[in-house]
């Protein structure tokens, strides 16, 4: 409200400002009437608790994670090392292998991922 | 944050007592404004309800980019044109005086009747242009500032005091030609 207008001196300014000083009873029943009949707004509808919107949130969460790990696609494994002693057989299979093939392509993916001997110490 | 705008962020969060201090502060100027607009008491009840409807329905997408004052007879103008438009004619329905404040002050030389004083004031005001009557209706009625006024008409601040200024010349001559 104004702090910059003056009151009125004119009286056509009275008249311009004179207000209701009261409402009617029916007014004020027709204003609870109406007040029952007002549904919650959309927002409100939505609008949950914090602490339950940040549950929701964070099962949302978990249900991806576990999605994503249950149905994630095969990844191939990445090339391994070949043992030396397996490294010496594929050196020879690359010199020989213009005439027979020692290892069939299939047997050799198989062996480069068999785990390397340990060997003993000493 | 305006007063104003916290409770209708609560009514918004579906607090229904934000409603009713809005209401309980709101409801009699809305009333006066309405009633001036188009001198029927009944009508200026309706009007005053559905802006209540109105701002529970807009509370949720409320932003208080501007004075409450300014969104409110935004939506409290409109109603009134949309009433205007809606009915050709207006009926004039006095509202009981007893809800009106007195007026002792007004009388300008004791001479005439205060009911006749009322009625030639509001069936000139009713001649002006709708614009003009409710321009002076913020100023002197809901005593609004200058900028929240204007803001509620979407004018500049200059353009508004134009208006006002032509708006009372307006129904000065109004009160003279037919008293």
């Amino acid at each position: 409200m104004s702090t910059e207008n003056p009151r009125p001196d004119d009286p056509l300014d009275s008249l311009l400002a004179r207000r209701y000083r009261e409402t009617s009873p029916e007014f004020e029943a027709r204003w609870l009437a109406l007040k029952r009949d007002f549904r919650p707004t959309a927002a409100q509808t939505r609008r949950l608790p914090w602490p339950v919107a940040w549950l929701g949130w964070g099962a949302i969460a978990l249900a991806a994670t576990l999605a994503i790990l249950l149905f994630r696609p095969d990844v191939p494994l990445p090339p391994a090392e070949p043992s030396p002693a397996l490294a010496e057989l594929f050196a020879m299979d690359s010199v020989l292998s213009r005439g027979t093939a020692l290892l069939e392509a299939e047997n050799r993916d198989a062996l480069l991922h068999l785990p390397a001997p340990s060997r003993p110490r000493g | 944050m305006e007063e104003d705008a916290l409770w209708l962020e609560r009514v918004a969060a579906g607090d229904p007592a934000a409603l009713d201090l809005l209401f309980a502060k709101w409801k009699r100027p809305l009333l006066s404004f309405f009633y001036r607009h188009l001198g029927s008491h009944a009508d200026a009840e309706d009007l005053t309800l559905e802006v209540f409807v109105r701002l529970h329905r807009s509370a949720a997408s409320y932003r208080p980019t501007a004075r409450f004052a300014t969104f409110l007879f935004h939506i409290a103008r409109n109603l009134v044109r949309n009433e205007y438009r809606r009915r050709g004619r207006h009926p004039v329905q006095p509202a009981p005086p007893d809800l009106l404040e007195s007026l002792s002050a007004a009388t300008p030389d004791g001479t005439r009747n205060l009911g006749e004083l009322e009625e030639s004031f509001q069936a000139a005001l009713l001649r002006l242009p709708e614009e003009q009557r409710t321009a002076l209706l913020l100023i002197l009625q809901q005593r609004l500032d200058y900028p929240t006024a204007a803001a509620a008409l979407r004018r500049s601040e200059n353009a508004f005091r134009v208006l006002i200024h032509r708006a009372r010349q307006n129904l000065k001559h109004e009160m003279e030609v037919r008293p």
